[in-house]
């Protein structure tokens, strides 16, 4: 009879097409297995916007690591309106801490799409194209290594261990990395940014400070030089920015208002945000502003230090004594990572070193375009105090007093660690190797 | 798997063909023994043979038998079955009792069915007519209470909001809790709300009217049969169906209303502003200055002049509540021939929730269809079409008065609700939001529009041997509508949003079942099968924001787009299954399952898993020496071991794909799509298993005037999923991987007595309870605590465990409040470190108990279920419970605050702030907030007159019943929150389930 065969047809029907080849696989729209995913220039450019986006969070350049180097010096403290940097402001941070975590995690984060980047063999590697898209990895590897060193090693502690090297993604082989010591690191640092400047043609750079390009990579090596003490080499670098004629210092009438235009003309590289994408309230501008968080104000130190008509004081705010940056004056601002000011100083620093006679120079070129009294010589001391001025709550202090090895000294009431400040040495002033960390890698040693 | 279906098929072409032997034909006339009606539908069979036929209106049947007579066995569903020799008769009348027993009751045991005599799995069953005219829009809350071992916990009182079903304890932290529901044989979707907006139930899509009976798989073997989906238990729905007999027309209507469940009296205005200046006052004093400073502080911050005089209060719980309205009306049509049967229905239910604005609209349809195409083809299906609106607040948890009921406790009743020109007043203290307003003016809703159906073809090729293949689907489309007007101040310039979701979940499965008796003492009976289910979930949404004015609603009205989504999910299953059972003279029982299962969510290396289960029973009251032992009617013990998988939660994040290494686009720059790694690969992830032990006992007493069952079982979850720490420089925070262990154990009872039975009278009782052990038995990597989605777990605790401060009271000598600290010594300011487990989330034992009381056509039944010792937290407490020290209205428990030296009082002084200087906010969660939330609820309590059939006869109709029924009637419960059914540990802002009374007629024709 016929239903015989519609049923034979039914069953062998509906069989055969569940069981075709694919019948168990998963269907991805979403997400990508990894494996299969890297293919194309754009795929390696992609990954190069999705670190940059990771380097935005505010974990990492967004907001903290900004205001660490700040509430951890003479600039800045927190008043604890929202709860938030009471810890890095008392310098008493532990392993479990969400901001001794939450950043190592976001800063390895970026290095892991970086890692992928560079060792991704797709067709047409050898092209100029390719090799730019490698070199912005290279500098953006470099640079997540020299934040992370500087939060975590045990540079400015007394000790020597820096952190772990992870240099492939997901390598079974590396599973447990042990860390590296601070000079393998900063070793490391160098290595790709050397890298990085080789295989980056500056014809091919974009333009614009959002992304990564060869004066960027320039500025990043005068910078890293600069730490490991290489006054030659980061003059050399500092002066390629210089020479590149691409950025202008802005001038004193443009000061106040460069703060609100992205992309400006000082601006070497910056984070950028958009309408679309920002971090609202857990932005640098809702944590530095009068807003529901505004936990972060400014030491009346920091403040008096600007002559009347230093035009660096209108980037503050004081009512009835609360003092408030101005920089960041809303969530849609870029953060400036690399400012040409800071290139010049970085230059006028080098220069100092070498007994360079244009030291002075280029030092006086800052307060000469901010309406503020000039230098009468080039020194260290000198240099710091007109970087503390350009640089404020940008995320440089910190670090630059312990280049120097110099101490935190307690000038405001309003600083939480104790009167007789941080000596320079003292075990607090590296971050504590996240708990996790120590947890899950039985090859970490934590700092003490 | 191919090869072996080809060769089913070929079997069944080759065999069809049937050897006829020399016949006779019998007839005859089947009637109740009660009343000698007679009985439509009865399945009359000649025995070892698939000859047969279903008496008609008229209970008569006629069929061929054999020369020599043979046995001929008469059955259905309630009614004792027969076997009766027809020797040389020519007729042969048969009257049939009820069984009650329920021996020959049949129960479906997933790909077939059967007596329950038979099972030697642990298996509850509940029948359509206990919750068919409950005010209730879907079974799962119907179910509640009436099987042991069953926990239903309401997600709260929104007309067809969700419900949790736990089957024996969770055994889970990252899979599904939820137990796999199949409905006419098609595996759909459960657990949770299909909408974001508004919480909606995606079980609504099955009218509780049209379900027979519903059958609880609970224990591994019983569930084995289902294999990796298995883990939680099975419940199994089988929807009505015709009967072949005169056509039947049925219909129920009923009205009712339904109110409030609110446990909470809150201050007025004068009582709220004396703690505020109180709490002023004391902060005040204890900053150095004067008490009376302080109270002109607060004067002046809440605009009161003279606090003596009238102070204008406003209630504004009272105000978002009202009397919900419930409509229920059902129309069914059933009947048939030999051939062709049918049951055909549509309802319409209307619900109005005790909160303004919150309702349920629905219509469903359905048609059953049953036809014999030939002696060995038949086919069956199931139609079933259903739209819903809902329309409800959101119940979102938060400390925010934007909820609401949040909104409606915490607002400060200083506050007016309207202005004098009858606007909404937006200036407010305490909060910027007029949760009156927003009820009113804000819209949730969430249409859908669902269908699950069937389609199977049968093949009877050899006497006990049938082919089956079957399809079902259960699709929903969701629309998710959120606007909110720009006349909400805090929401200009008005918002709006629209998701739209698309649920496409499939299976399909092929089944060879054979049954024989050999030598008549031999019951052989064998399943395989081959099933396949593809999941796929999609969705679109945007919003938009700007609109002109309240009355453009549409998204293009909005001036401004401000999102675009869209996402897409998907899973696959496929599973080669059999089931062999046999028993010796009824006597002896075994069953032994096996299921192997693929599934698309798995890695690599595990993609297949093998799960098991096999069962034994012994029927004592067939073995010689019970015999004559004739109080006993029945008793049965058995034992049961499985080993069934258990999902992945598929809500959370890549919850499909936990296995694999993912990279997707992640964020972006500057406008352009970025990119990154998302998740380290797996290839080794498999299911979590879960292993089940159970003995059990089935008696029956004395005629059937006493049975039940009573089940010891333990449930051991291994393999859990959970995230392994990563060494974080990978890039990574952590990575799934099987690990773990859970175990559950416990007892199940149940009892059914008949109490009194005279003529006319009768009282029937069912008690039933599971008492439950819940331990985390092993964490991954040795952790002995581990929190997950900001729940912490403990080795050596139960799921669910309350971490927090133990608070010991407030000092008599000054009022402030006091905690234990980890020595247990008195401390104003415990640390993180003096945090400790106080109490669980997991009750001791619950169940139900239901009574009914009939005389002549008038019944009662009255049910109560009920839980013991839980504890919960109440996070409403921490705002109400405060004493004044912030600005949110109050409990009147309150007023007892401490208020002088030596006073004992479990409430701290009010203190403006919370925090006294060197202490601790005693509105920080504390053991304070934690209470045992045992209660016993009257959930049901029904009154039916069925109209006297002489009467009724002259109407033309079969049957009318008119009742009134209320729910949730009652509460007996310590606990202080909203309602101790939804004692969860995040119990903010939840909908009380309301109090329901409803009145209706059911007419058969």
């Amino acid at each position: 009879m016929s239903f015989r065969k519609i049923f034979l047809v039914t069953v062998l029907g509906s069989v055969i097409t569940s069981c075709s080849e694919d019948f168990l696989d998963p269907e991805l729209s979403r997400s990508k297995d990894f494996t299969t995913s890297v293919n194309t220039i754009e795929d390696l450019q992609g990954l190069i916007l999705g670190a940059y986006d990771r380097m935005n969070a505010s974990t990492y350049y967004g907001r903290d690591y900004v205001v660490f180097a700040e509430v951890r010096s003479d600039n800045a403290f927190s008043n604890g309106n929202s709860g938030r940097f009471v810890s890095p402001g008392q310098f008493v941070v532990s392993a479990t801490d969400a901001y001794a975590d939450d950043t190592w995690q976001q800063i390895y984060s970026v290095i892991a799409n970086t890692n992928i980047v560079i060792n991704s063999q797709i067709e047409g590697d050898e092209t100029d194209e390719v090799q730019y898209v490698k070199g912005q990895a290279y500098a953006i590897r470099a640079l997540a290594y020299m934040d992370l060193l500087r939060l975590y090693g045990q540079q400015y502690t007394g000790g020597n261990l820096g952190v772990p090297i992870v240099t492939e993604f997901k390598n079974d082989n590396n599973k447990f990395p042990s860390r590296a010591t601070v000079a393998e690191v900063w070793n490391q640092v160098g290595e790709d940014l050397e890298k990085a400047a080789a295989i980056m043609k500056p014809s091919l750079d974009s333009g614009s400070p959002t992304e990564m390009t060869t004066s960027a990579v320039f500025a990043l090596q005068s910078r890293y030089y600069l730490n490991v003490e290489d006054w030659q080499n980061a003059a050399i670098a500092a002066k390629k920015v210089i020479d590149s004629q691409n950025y202008d210092i802005a001038p004193a009438s443009e000061f106040a208002k460069s703060w609100s235009v992205n992309e400006g003309s000082n601006s070497v590289f910056e984070l950028a945000f958009t309408d679309a994408d920002n971090l609202g309230n857990t932005s640098l501008f809702y944590i530095y502003h009068e807003t529901n968080y505004g936990d972060i104000e400014v030491t009346s130190d920091l403040y008096d230090s600007y002559d009347a008509a230093d035009v660096r004081k209108t980037v503050y705010t004081d009512v009835e004594g609360v003092i408030r940056t101005a920089k960041y004056p809303s969530f849609y601002d870029n953060v400036r990572v690399i400012r040409y000011e800071e290139v010049v100083l970085n230059y006028a620093e080098a220069l100092t070193h070498l007994n360079d006679p244009n030291a002075l120079t280029y030092l006086n070129m800052i307060p000469q375009n901010r309406g503020a009294s000039t230098y009468a010589i080039a020194n260290v001391d000198n240099v710091l105090q007109e970087r503390r001025k350009e640089l404020a709550m940008e995320g440089f202090r910190f670090f630059d007093l312990m280049r120097y090895g110099r101490d935190i000294v307690k000038v405001d009431q309003g600083q939480t660690f104790a009167d007789g400040g941080i000596s320079f040495g003292s075990p607090e002033l590296a971050f504590p190797i996240p708990q996790r960390e120590l947890n899950a890698n039985p090859n970490i040693e934590p700092n003490q | 798997m191919k090869r072996i279906l080809l060769c089913l098929t070929a079997l069944c072409l080759l065999i069809a063909g049937e050897l006829r032997a020399q016949e006779r034909t019998v007839s005859g006339r089947v009637t109740s023994s009660e009343d000698g009606s007679p009985l439509p539908g009865v399945n009359v069979l000649v025995k070892g043979t698939t000859q047969g036929v279903v008496t008609d209106v008229n209970g008569d049947y006629k069929l061929s038998v054999p020369q020599e007579g043979g046995i001929l066995v008469f059955s259905f569903i309630g009614l004792k079955s027969q076997e009766i020799a027809v020797g040389s008769r020519t007729t042969l009348d048969v009257p049939m009792s009820t069984d009650i027993t329920q021996l020959s009751e049949v129960i479906v045991t997933g790909y077939s069915t059967q007596e329950k005599r038979e099972v030697t799995g642990s298996i509850s069953s509940v029948k359509g007519d206990v919750i068919e005219n409950l005010p209730m829009q879907t079974f799962d809350r119907a179910i509640q209470g009436r099987a042991a071992g069953v926990q239903v916990v309401s997600g709260g009182g929104q007309p067809g909001g969700g419900v949790t079903v736990n089957i024996r304890g969770t055994g889970t932290i990252n899979g599904t809790a939820q137990p796999l529901y199949i409905v006419d044989g098609v595996q759909v979707n459960s657990g949770g709300t299909f909408s974001s907006v508004s919480t909606s139930n995606p079980l609504s899509a099955i009218n509780p009217a049209d379900i027979q009976s519903i059958e609880i798989l609970k224990d591994a073997a019983a569930g084995a049969i289902y294999g990796a989906l298995a883990g939680n238990g099975v419940v199994i729905i089988t929807t009505k169906r015709g009967k072949a007999g005169k056509t039947k027309l049925k219909f129920a209507g009923q009205y009712g209303i339904s109110e409030q469940y609110n446990p909470y009296e809150v201050l007025n205005a004068t009582q709220w502003l004396g703690l505020k200046m109180e709490a002023y006052g004391n902060a005040e004093q204890r900053a150095g200055g004067s008490y009376a400073d302080g109270v002109a502080t607060a004067l002046n911050d809440f605009g009161v002049d003279d606090p003596n005089g009238p102070i204008p209060s406003y209630n504004w719980v009272d105000a978002i509540l009202r009397t919900g309205k419930t409509q229920q009306y059902d129309l069914s049509l059933s009947g048939g021939d030999e051939k062709t049967r049918f049951f055909i229905s549509g309802s319409y239910n209307n619900v109005g929730g005790t909160v303004i604005q919150s309702n349920f609209k629905r219509g469903t349809l359905r048609a059953n269809l049953d036809h014999r195409l030939s002696k060995v083809f038949s086919m069956e299906t199931s139609l079933g079409l259903t739209g819903s609106d809902t329309q409800g607040p959101s119940v979102n948890s938060g400390f925010f008065t934007n909820g609401a009921f949040t909104g409606g406790l915490f607002t400060p009743p200083i506050n007016p609700i309207y202005n004098e020109d009858g606007t909404f007043n937006q200036d407010l203290i305490n909060t910027s939001m007029n949760v009156v307003q927003l009820l009113n003016q804000e819209l949730r809703r969430a249409g859908a529009f669902q269908t699950v159906s069937n389609l199977a073809f049968n093949a009877d090729v050899l006497p006990g041997l049938r082919l089956r293949a079957f399809g079902g689907i259960d699709f929903a489309d969701v629309k998710d509508y959120n606007y909110r007007p720009s006349s909400i101040t805090a929401y200009a310039p008005g918002t709006g949003s629209e998701t739209f979701r698309r649920f496409i979940n499939w299976n399909t499965n092929y089944t060879a079942n054979y049954n024989k008796k050999f030598n008549e003492v031999h019951n052989f009976g064998i399943i395989g099968g081959f099933e396949y289910r593809h999941v796929a979930n999609t969705t679109l949404g945007a919003a938009t924001q700007g609109f002109a004015s309240p009355s453009y609603r549409l998204l293009s009205s909005g001036a401004t787009p401000t999102s675009a989504t869209s996402t897409f999910t998907s899973y696959k299953l496929a599973g080669f299954f059999a089931n062999a059972k046999y028993d010796f003279k009824d006597k002896y029982l075994v069953s032994a399952t096996i299921r192997y299962d693929g599934s698309s969510r798995f890695g690599a290396n595990y993609k297949w898993g093998t799960f098991y289960g096999a069962s034994a029973g012994w029927r004592l009251k067939a073995e010689d020496f019970l015999s004559s032992v004739n109080f006993l009617d029945d008793l049965k013990i058995r034992a049961s071991y499985g080993v069934v998988g258990v999902q992945p939660n598929g809500t959370q994040s890549n919850g499909d794909f936990l296995s694999l290494g993912l990279y997707g686009n992640g964020g972006q720059y500057v406008g352009k799509p970025g990119s990154r790694p998302t998740q380290l690969a797996n290839p080794d992830l498999t299911w979590e298993q879960s292993a089940t032990i159970n003995l059990g006992l089935d008696y029956s007493f004395f005629g059937g005037r006493i049975f039940g069952a009573v089940d010891f079982w333990k449930k051991n979850n291994t393999q859990l999923l959970l995230q392994r720490q990563l060494p974080i420089d990978s890039g990574f925070g952590s990575i799934f991987e099987n690990a773990g262990e859970v175990e559950n154990k416990g007892i199940d009872f149940d009892i059914n007595t008949v109490n009194i039975e005279t003529s006319g009278f009768k009282w029937t009782t069912n008690f039933n309870i599971g008492f439950q052990k819940n331990e985390l038995v092993s964490l991954n990597g040795g952790l002995k605590t581990s929190t997950v989605n900001s729940v912490r777990y403990d080795v050596g605790e139960p799921l669910g465990v309350i971490y927090t401060y133990e608070y010991a009271g407030v000092n008599p000598a000054d009022g402030r409040p006091m905690f234990y600290d980890k020595n247990n010594n008195i401390t104003y300011n415990p640390t993180t470190t003096d945090q400790r487990v106080v109490g669980n989330n997991v009750p001791d034992f619950f169940g139900g108990f239901s009574n009914n009381f009939s005389y002549k056509g008038l019944s009662l039944e009255v049910f109560f279920n009920y839980q013991y010792g839980n504890e919960s937290s109440i996070q409403t407490a921490q705002v109400l419970e405060a004493s004044g020290m912030f600005n949110d209205n109050q409990v009147t428990s309150q007023l007892g605050r401490w208020t002088r030296p030596g006073q004992i009082t479990g409430i701290p002084r009010a203190f403006e702030g919370g925090a006294e200087p060197g202490g601790f906010d005693p509105t920080n969660f504390s053991s304070r907030y934690v209470q045992t939330a045992s209660y016993i609820r009257l959930k049901q309590i029904t009154l039916s007159y069925q109209l006297p059939s002489s009467l009724i006869q002259r109407l033309k109709m079969s049957n009318v019943n008119v009742f009134v029924q209320a729910i949730n009637l009652a509460t007996f419960t310590n606990f202080r929150g909203d309602d101790p059914e939804l004692a969860l540990n995040n119990n903010l802002n939840q909908y009380p389930n309301p109090r329901q009374i409803t009145g209706g007629v059911t007419i058969e024709f």
